[in-house]
């Protein structure tokens, strides 16, 4: 359990102190601290255990927080939270122990895809499992073509995309696959201009945009920003990420793609920009209270969730932080 | 972590009360709590460090494996346990940590292992012994004259409980089995003292099947006889031997308790005494002796998986 405190934010963005101390978190930001055009930064009920490597997200205005890795073990963990509540609940255990999965919610239902069995980044699965949450059951689906982790997924048009990630001899990979929950079955698309993994990968107006990540050693670290248009099934590219980072959150928020936090040895990032598909722009938005990584993002009743993680690099600094951020 | 706050202040208000009667019964004090919440634990102490082994988090039985260092109050982990299984036993004996049996967790009591495992704290690393004849959990392990004996249990055969007794001989990596224990029961806490184990309390079958029952095992008769009964009859508590005593602590009591209490049996006086009680009551850990004090981390502060906690509480007597 880490207790952090740490000095509000400026509005400008520009500057983050904080300092280490045993004391609880605030219940809210201070007025004076809230972030006005950018934002602000709130806490809510703590995950129940440090965990990191997770997945997050959002259908039937609950929040999911699935696998990951607790005291260094990679497992099924599966809650759930009610943001009406501030609660968290357990919720039916994921059909295998893994991290680093892939997570993305259509017609209802959650899609897990891939991911390690162990810390670090160990022997990459192909496995795809759907969770129905009005049962809380679990169903197998058939493999993606290879084990990979570490990957992007994203819905559009009703299918499930999974762009990129790490195999299981520890390369990246540019491998697109989309799975039709119509016909359950995988069908391979135009790879990724350039493999990675630990990127953002997020759905927006018909298109998909997959947004830094690492092309292999956390150092190995990208702005590149790719649009996939599955009309014409091709890559294009659009304005890349300010600041170029791997092992970051994302979530589509007011129409806004938001890409939060990640990693660079020996720090992690609170970097929290926004790209506006309308305006083709990057903005800078209020910066998290902390850097972290490890973790996702999802939106849930007009905000914007992002659960646990590590605080440094690496596994190190494993929180079971939970941080809301919303705009005006 | 509010909820942790509040759970410390109402363990030093507490604590505070107790001052008066701490003289006589030893008194208790919190370190850094276990990095995550965890019941079903097994607590070893070697090399100067504090090991909690398996267990469950978040309702997922693993293979976690956490070290304390009271040098500097601080945990970290360890290499994780061959396999994940809850309700393990276990044991240090000549600089090494045992793990005997345990369940595979994903629900209650479910499938008890024959598995035995030695951690060697020095390299980090696990070994895989020859396992019991047959599976059982919920076992209570003691080292006794250079030998791991292997007492009672759960099995997976219609989750009964067994007198199975075996002890296990590091020198031939071999097992052997002994005089079975008086009466079949498990989630009790056993113990050695001048060259005798002690097995107290457990359960005989449902956690309501309670017993205060003290078995007395004798390896050079290879008998087993019995002493006075534990004053507070419970099972799935946590037994060490400490300062010549024999103590027992905590246990459940469903459907709504679980036992603060801290008895100790002192084979001098043939009689049990009442130490300080702990600071809440609790099941589903276990205790080790590190330096000169008796320690508990994890565990359940209501029966079954109910409030799952991370605390480490420490008992010392002067």
């Amino acid at each position: 359990m880490r207790h952090r405190w740490w000095l509000p934010v400026m509005a400008t963005g520009a500057v983050l102190v904080f300092a280490s101390s045993p004391v609880s978190l605030p219940t809210s930001w201070p007025a004076w601290a809230q972030g006005g055009s950018q934002g602000s930064w709130s806490i809510r009920a703590p995950y129940r255990a440090p965990v990191n490597e997770v997945a997050v997200v959002a259908v039937g205005n609950k929040l999911h927080v699935l696998g990951g890795s607790v005291l260094g073990i990679a497992g099924p963990y599966h809650e759930e939270y009610d943001p009406a509540a501030d609660k968290w609940s357990a919720r039916a255990m994921l059909p295998k122990g893994l991290d680093h999965i892939g997570a993305a919610v259509a017609n209802g239902k959650i899609y897990v895809i891939g991911g390690f069995v162990a810390s670090v980044h160990r022997d990459a699965q192909n496995a795809v499992y759907e969770y129905d949450p009005a049962s809380d059951t679990w169903r197998i689906l058939p493999g993606m073509k290879a084990g990979r982790a570490s990957v992007g997924v994203a819905v559009i048009g009703g299918k499930v995309h999974a762009i990129g990630g790490r195999n299981a001899d520890g390369q990246t990979v540019a491998t697109h696959e989309a799975y039709d929950p119509a016909t359950n079955s995988w069908k391979q698309l135009a790879s990724l201009p350039k493999a990675r993994d630990h990127a953002a990968v997020v759905a927006t107006e018909g298109r998909i945009h997959v947004i830094g990540g690492r092309f292999g050693l956390p150092t190995d670290k990208t702005d590149m920003h790719d649009v996939y248009d599955p009309s014409s099934n091709t890559w294009g590219v659009a304005p890349p990420m300010p600041t170029a980072r791997s092992g970051l959150a994302a979530a589509l928020y007011k129409d806004l793609v938001v890409v939060l936090g990640g990693e660079l040895p020996p720090s992690t990032f609170s970097q929290n920009e926004a790209y506006d598909p309308k305006t083709k722009s990057w903005r800078a938005l209020t910066p998290m209270p902390a850097g972290r990584h490890g973790t996702q993002a999802a939106t849930v009743n007009g905000e914007l969730y992002i659960v646990a993680g590590s605080l440094r690099p690496g596994s190190a600094g494993v929180t079971n932080e939970v941080l809301v951020f919303t705009l005006p | 972590m509010m909820t942790l706050a509040c759970a410390c202040a109402a363990v030093g208000t507490l604590a505070s009360a107790w001052t008066s009667a701490a003289q006589a019964q030893g008194s208790w004090t919190t370190k850094a709590p276990v990095p995550a919440r965890l019941n079903e634990v097994t607590v070893a102490a070697v090399a100067g460090k504090l090991h909690v082994m398996g267990g469950s988090v978040l309702g997922f039985t693993g293979p976690y494996h956490v070290q304390y260092d009271p040098a500097n109050d601080s945990w970290r982990t360890r290499a994780p346990v061959p396999r994940s299984l809850d309700h393990i036993g276990s044991v240090e004996l000549n600089g090494k940590i045992y793990l005997i049996g345990g369940f595979v967790g994903g629900g209650v009591h479910r499938d008890g292992q024959n598995t035995a495992f030695e951690y060697d704290p020095a390299s980090d690393t696990w070994r895989i012994l020859a396992p019991m004849k047959a599976g059982r959990a919920s076992v209570g392990v003691v080292a006794l004259d250079g030998k791991i004996h292997a007492i009672g249990g759960r099995s997976p055969d219609n989750n009964v409980t067994v007198a199975t007794h075996e002890v296990y001989d590091p020198a031939t990596n071999s097992w052997k089995e002994l005089a079975p224990l008086p009466k079949a029961r498990d989630h009790a806490a056993a113990g050695v003292m001048d060259g005798k184990i002690y097995f107290a309390g457990g359960r005989f079958g449902p956690s309501t099947e309670r017993t205060g029952m003290l078995d007395i095992y004798d390896p050079k008769s290879n008998t087993w006889t019995s002493g006075p009964a534990m004053p507070t009859p419970r099972s799935g508590l946590a037994g060490t031997v400490y300062k010549g005593l024999f103590m027992v602590l905590g246990g459940e009591m469903p459907p709504t308790g679980t036992n603060p209490e801290n008895e100790a049996f002192d084979p001098k006086a043939n009689a049990w005494r009442t130490l300080a009680p702990m600071p809440a009551g609790r099941h589903a850990t276990a205790a080790a002796v590190l330096g000169d004090s008796v320690y508990l981390a994890g565990g359940s502060l209501r029966p079954g998986s109910g409030q799952v906690t991370d605390q480490t509480i420490v008992f010392t007597m002067p």
